[in-house]
């Protein structure tokens, strides 16, 4: 058998098939499917741990510049799950009504009717919202950690703060503190004990309300919180090595690693 | 008159194009994407409802996230939401209870070459409102649903099919084989995305997880979540995260937390490579079932997992599906 009796027509180019699209409309497709799936690798690898010089800039052309929607290209995607650093524990957030400068090295003191806490766990009952105010609080937590401080630090406590006030009847006058704790998972070898070590706040800030309603936030001060005891086989907290950018911007270049005085070193994907 | 003997080789264009070309663009019935539609819009439809509870708190003029810090975070006015057009209560309810019909309107596929778009609207929309309590589960979703936009994901099990009978029932003299929704080469580039994508989200996963390593405390070597095989204790011994406490059965069972943890990577890793061969491939999906319902458990993730357990379903040849649901069903 050949094709001679109609060579151009008896043989379709590139094992065209019935059914399949004319050649040009391939080409048009094919040539889509190319600068996609090339801006989604970059994307993805982009999203992972200390890229190249190259892909951070590739990045920052596609997501940033060409304003490529990045939800639909997997970054921002905490791939590993955990590698049980401090950002990747549970956490909390709470306001503490009316702080006493004592409370902060006896916590314990903190009356339970001055707590307004951002979720509570028991509470809700479905994981998924569990789940989102869990991210909602690592996301703080990674951007209050950043260095250098990120202009941003300020503004999601802020928020959330003056959104769970005006949930009371009416704002508290007085100056309270907002604090987001980290909870450490328990290693397998202390289990039994059910006793984490007590981490000291990733972040605090000093709310204060005046007569009128107005809210002020303000940074505490990050150097007086105290190194945690963490166990041994935990990495140590100021010594991670920079993960990437952070939340909502993957095309950050890694930072350097923290100073071993500041109080916990969360950064990364989440 | 030249002729060119079959026996000839192929010119080298030809050898590369028609792989390439068999692989994108052969076409293929819609059975598969259509089980997809429904099982991402139910997904879907979970993770929009459950934020009903939470609405004004997310979405709200006076909620955690004004408009403004999302709009300076992104680098961007450029409205990315319908969320971001509304400063009135009732205005956002009522687009919430507008996302709400969409996605059962996708998910029952009626209209579905429209409903399949505004779904990715929709979800984008809640996204991008609030990016600050998005995880792991709203990437995978705004992929599948943007790859379903692109193929014939209503042409089976949908309420449009049952109208297209009804109508073509109507016409006097139209046979039931004639209204077959035929093979379609939309089919295989939406159902091609996904996999592709699936496969590189797997691979993405497996080398972050083996990229680990940081310093102990104690400074006397690196410690590796993954390579030690501690990172489903990990997971599983969060207090808040879990659907379940495993931590009992897991406590002195050092061996099984390894062996878990290994799992997870192995799978990961295997999946990304060895999808494309179709003798592992069966054995693959079967095991992404426990594997991704367990993972669920632990991290409480459970939209995540369920959503990588629906785009498994890529790989599922769509005659596969017909013998399952059946071939002229809805």
């Amino acid at each position: 058998m050949s094709y001679a009796e109609n060579p151009s027509a008896a043989r379709p180019s590139g094992g065209s098939s019935p059914g399949m699209p004319s050649e040009t409309v391939r080409t048009i497709v094919t040539l889509a499917i190319f600068v996609h799936l090339f801006i989604a690798v970059v994307v993805a690898v982009g999203a992972m741990r200390a890229p190249s010089e190259l892909f951070i800039r590739l990045n920052l052309k596609f997501v940033t510049e060409l304003q490529y929607p990045q939800y639909l290209l997997l970054s921002n995607f905490a791939y590993p799950l955990t590698y049980n650093r401090d950002v990747d524990y549970d956490g909390s957030a709470e306001i503490v009504l009316d702080w006493d400068a004592a409370y902060e090295s006896q916590p314990e003191r903190i009356p339970a009717e001055d707590r307004i806490v951002l979720f509570d766990a028991d509470a809700i009952k479905l994981p998924i919202r569990r789940q989102r105010y869990l991210t909602l609080i690592r996301r703080m937590t990674d951007v209050a950690a950043s260095q250098p401080p990120s202009p941003r630090e300020i503004d999601m406590p802020k928020s959330v703060s003056k959104a769970l006030l005006s949930d009371m009847s009416a704002m508290p006058e007085g100056v309270h503190r907002f604090r987001l704790l980290r909870i450490p998972t328990p290693a397998a070898s202390y289990t039994d004990e059910r006793q984490t070590p007590v981490l000291p706040p990733a972040y605090q800030g000093n709310i204060a309300i005046d007569a009128r309603g107005n809210l002020e936030f303000v940074k505490a001060d990050r150097t007086s919180l105290v190194a945690p005891p963490t166990p041994s086989r935990t990495p140590a907290a100021s010594q991670i090595p920079p993960i990437g950018g952070e939340p909502g911007d993957p095309a950050v270049r890694p930072r350097s690693p923290l100073p071993l005085d500041l109080p916990g070193r969360s950064d990364g994907n989440h | 008159m030249a002729t060119i003997s079959l026996a000839e080789p192929l010119p080298l264009s030809e050898r590369l194009l028609r792989p390439w070309n068999a692989f994108w663009f052969a076409p293929r019935d819609a059975a598969t994407l259509s089980v997809m539609r429904i099982a991402v819009g139910a997904v879907a439809l979970y993770w929009e409802a459950s934020y009903t509870l939470d609405l004004m708190r997310f979405f709200g003029p006076d909620g955690f996230f004004p408009l403004v810090d999302v709009q300076l975070a992104r680098g961007s006015t450029f409205p990315r939401s319908y969320f971001e057009l509304a400063s009135d209560r009732t205005v956002i309810w009522a687009m919430h209870g507008a996302g709400l019909v969409v996605l059962a309107l996708f998910t029952a596929g009626l209209f579905t070459r429209i409903t399949s778009v505004a779904a990715l609207f929709v979800v984008l929309s809640y996204i991008h409102r609030a990016p600050a309590v998005a995880s792991q589960a709203e990437p995978i979703l705004a992929m599948l649903l943007l790859y379903l936009c692109l193929g014939p994901c209503g042409a089976r099990y949908s309420i449009d099919r049952i109208l297209q009978r009804r109508r073509a029932a109507a016409k006097p003299g139209a046979s039931v084989a004639s209204n077959e929704p035929g093979p379609s080469w939309t089919a295989t580039v939406s159902t091609r995305l996904i996999q592709v994508h699936l496969a590189m989200a797997y691979a993405a996963m497996a080398l972050a997880k083996l990229n680990d390593g940081f310093p102990l405390v104690d400074g006397e070597g690196t410690y590796h979540a993954w390579w030690m095989g501690e990172a489903a204790w990990w997971l599983a011994a969060r207090p808040y995260s879990p659907l379940l406490d495993v931590t009992g059965g897991l406590t002195n069972n050092v061996l099984l937390v390894n062996a878990w943890t290994h799992a997870i990577v192995l799978f990961e890793a295997g999946f990304a490579i060895f999808i494309w061969r179709p003798a592992f491939r069966r054995c693959l999906l079967w095991v992404a079932v426990p594997m991704w319902l367990s993972l669920a458990v632990i991290t409480g993730l459970a939209p995540f997992c369920l959503l990588m357990l629906v785009g498994n379903l890529a790989f599922v040849a769509p005659e596969a599906m017909q013998r399952r649901f059946g071939a002229s069903a809805g």
